[in-house]
C-alpha cells in the first residue's frame, strides 16, 4: 500500500462545450499505487485523464498533486512534474520510426538520459529493439501500443495514466503490455491510473478500483472486494 | 443457415485469391485464400500484426494488393477505388472509428445516406438507423465529443446507410465494456439478417457465438480455418494466439 497520497482529485467538474461530463468526481491515488478506473462508455473516464494531464480545462473542483493545486499549471509543466498520459488507441507519429517516436517522449531529458531510457524501454519490450528503424505507421496494433507506452515512459513519470492499454490487442499482446506496466510499477515505484473498459482485467491488475457512472464515482474499494460484490458484477461485468 | 459444403460459385459472395500485400520489405499478407458464403457470419482472428486489417484494406480498396485478386459477386473488383467498392455493396468499419468529428451524429448519418436515399426519405431513414443502433440520445452531439463506444455505433449506422450486401467490421467490440459488448452482439445478429458479415475481433467470448466459420491469420497467411468449436480446440491456435487464455 502507498506511503503517501500522490494525487487527490476533489469534486471535479468538466465537459465539452455545453455537455457536462464530470459532475463532481473525487478520487485519490497513493505513491506507487495502481488504480483501476472502470465504467461504461460516456462515464467520463477519458475526460478525467484529460483533466489531470491538463489537456482539458477544468470547470470546477481541484486537482492536488503532491499536495499542490495544479489546475492552473500547463500541460507541458505537468509533464515536467512527472504526470504523463498515454492516449487511447496506440497513437504514434506514423511517418517516424520507432526509435524517433520514443525520443520525442524524452524531450525533457538530456541526450544521454534519453538513450539510457530507450535501452530500459527496449528491455521491457524487446520487440521494439528488433524493429527500431521501422516506420511506426506500418506497425501492428500491439506494436503501436508498445511504442505509445514506451514514449510515455521516456519522461520517467511519477504518475502514469493509461487510457485503455488493451485496446485492440490480441491475448498475447495484451499480456506483454500488462507485464511491461507491472515491471515499471515495481521497478520504478510509478503510480498508475489505469482506465479500462474491461473491468475484470483492470481490477485483476490494480490494487484498488473506482467504478464511474455518469461523471461520478459510483463504487470504490479494494479490487478483490469489488470483484466479489454482486452489484459490481452485475453492473460492470454483466454477469 | 447454409453450410460450407457443396458450395457453388453463387453461394460465395466474396473471394480472395492469392491475395498478397507488401509494404517495402514487410510482407503484411501473403497468398490469402478466403471464401465468404452468402448470408453467413465469418470471424477473422489472429495475433496483432498477422494481417487482419490489411486483408480488409486490400478487399475494400484502401490499399492496392501487390499480387492476387478480389472477387465480389463473381466480378473481379481488384484495384477499384474505395467508393466504387462501396457502390458494389461492400462496406467496412474501422478499428479506430472514422467519422467526421466536427459533424453531429445526425449529420454523419445523413452524409452516409446521400448515396442511396432520396432527399424526401433521408430524414426518416436517419431516424431508422439511429433507432437501430440505439443512438437516440445523441442526435445532435458532435461526433468528436462522443466516447469510442458510441462512435462504433455511429460507424455501424453509417455503414448500414449504404445498403450493403456485405459488412466488414474491424473490431466492433474493442473499447466496449462486457455489458456494451452484449448489446453490440444483439445489433450484429440483427445486421446478419440483411447482410453477410465478416468480423475481426480479439474478444472471442463475444465473437465466437456469432460466427459460423473462423479464419485464423498468422504472419500474413491463413493458419487455420474451421468452425468456432474446432478453433477453440486447436492446440496450434492456442499456442500462437491465445496463450492459454480464453476470451
Amino acid at each position: 500500500m502507498a506511503q503517501g497520497i500522490l494525487l487527490k482529485v476533489q469534486d471535479l467538474r468538466a465537459g465539452y462545450g455545453d455537455a457536462a461530463v464530470l459532475l463532481g468526481l473525487s478520487l485519490e491515488a497513493g505513491v506507487g499505487e495502481v488504480l483501476g478506473i472502470v465504467g461504461p462508455n460516456g462515464a467520463g473516464k477519458s475526460t478525467l485523464l484529460r483533466c489531470i494531464s491538463g489537456l482539458l480545462r477544468v470547470k470546477d473542483g481541484s486537482i492536488l498533486y503532491r499536495g499542490e493545486e495544479i489546475r492552473g499549471v500547463s500541460c507541458q509543466e505537468r509533464t515536467r512534474l512527472g504526470i504523463t498520459l498515454c492516449l487511447e488507441g496506440g497513437k504514434v507519429l506514423p511517418e517516424m520510426n520507432i526509435e524517433d517516436n520514443l525520443l520525442v517522449g524524452g524531450y525533457l531529458r538530456s541526450k544521454r538520459e534519453r538513450y539510457d531510457r530507450i535501452s530500459y524501454i527496449y528491455t521491457l519490450f524487446p520487440r521494439l529493439r528488433e524493429r527500431r528503424k521501422q516506420i511506426a505507421g506500418t506497425l501492428s496494433g500491439g506494436e503501436r501500443q508498445m511504442v505509445s507506452l514506451g514514449r510515455a515512459l521516456m519522461s520517467k513519470p511519477t504518475l502514469l495514466m493509461l487510457d485503455e492499454p488493451s485496446f485492440g490487442l490480441a491475448p498475447l499482446a495484451k499480456r506483454a503490455i500488462y507485464e511491461g506496466v507491472r515491471r515499471i510499477n515495481q521497478e520504478e515505484d510509478i503510480s498508475v491510473l489505469l482506465v479500462e473498459q474491461d473491468a475484470a482485467l483492470a481490477l485483476e491488475f490494480a490494487e484498488r478500483g473506482y467504478a464511474m457512472e455518469n461523471g461520478r464515482v459510483a463504487m470504490e474499494g479494494r479490487s478483490y472486494e469489488l470483484l466479489k460484490s454482486d452489484l459490481f458484477k452485475k453492473v460492470y461485468l454483466g454477469v | 443457415m447454409r453450410s460450407l459444403e457443396g458450395k457453388n460459385d453463387n453461394s460465395v459472395i466474396l473471394r480472395t485469391s492469392g491475395l498478397t500485400k507488401q509494404f517495402g520489405g514487410l510482407v503484411a499478407i501473403s497468398g490469402v485464400e478466403l471464401g465468404v458464403v452468402r448470408g453467413t457470419v465469418t470471424g477473422i482472428i489472429g495475433p496483432n500484426g498477422s494481417g487482419k486489417t490489411t486483408l480488409f484494406n486490400t478487399i475494400t480498396g484502401y490499399v492496392r494488393p501487390t499480387k492476387g485478386k478480389v472477387f465480389f459477386d463473381g466480378e473481379d473488383i481488384t484495384g477499384l477505388r474505395p467508393h466504387e467498392i462501396v457502390s458494389r455493396g461492400i462496406v467496412r468499419t474501422f478499428q479506430v472509428p472514422q467519422c467526421c468529428r466536427e459533424l453531429t451524429v445526425r449529420e454523419n448519418i445523413r452524409l452516409a445516406c446521400l448515396r442511396c436515399y432520396h432527399a424526401r426519405t433521408i430524414e426518416s431513414k436517419i431516424d431508422e438507423f439511429v433507432r437501430l443502433t440505439g443512438l437516440e440520445g445523441y442526435y445532435d452531439s458532435r461526433a468528436g465529443n462522443l466516447p469510442i463506444g458510441y462512435l462504433r455505433l455511429l460507424e455501424i449506422a453509417m455503414a448500414v446507410a449504404t445498403q450493403p450486401k456485405i459488412i466488414l467490421l474491424d473490431e466492433p467490440f474493442s473499447g466496449l465494456t462486457d455489458v456494451e459488448c452484449q448489446k453490440t452482439s444483439e445489433l450484429i445478429k440483427e445486421l446478419s439478417n440483411t447482410a453477410t458479415l465478416v468480423l475481426i475481433d480479439h474478444k472471442l467470448k463475444h465473437l465466437m457465438p456469432l460466427v459460423q466459420t473462423v479464419t485464423v491469420l498468422n504472419q500474413g497467411t491463413v493458419f487455420f480455418q474451421g468452425k468456432p468449436a474446432d478453433v477453440s480446440c486447436s492446440p496450434d491456435v492456442q499456442r500462437i494466439y491465445i496463450g492459454g487464455e480464453i476470451g
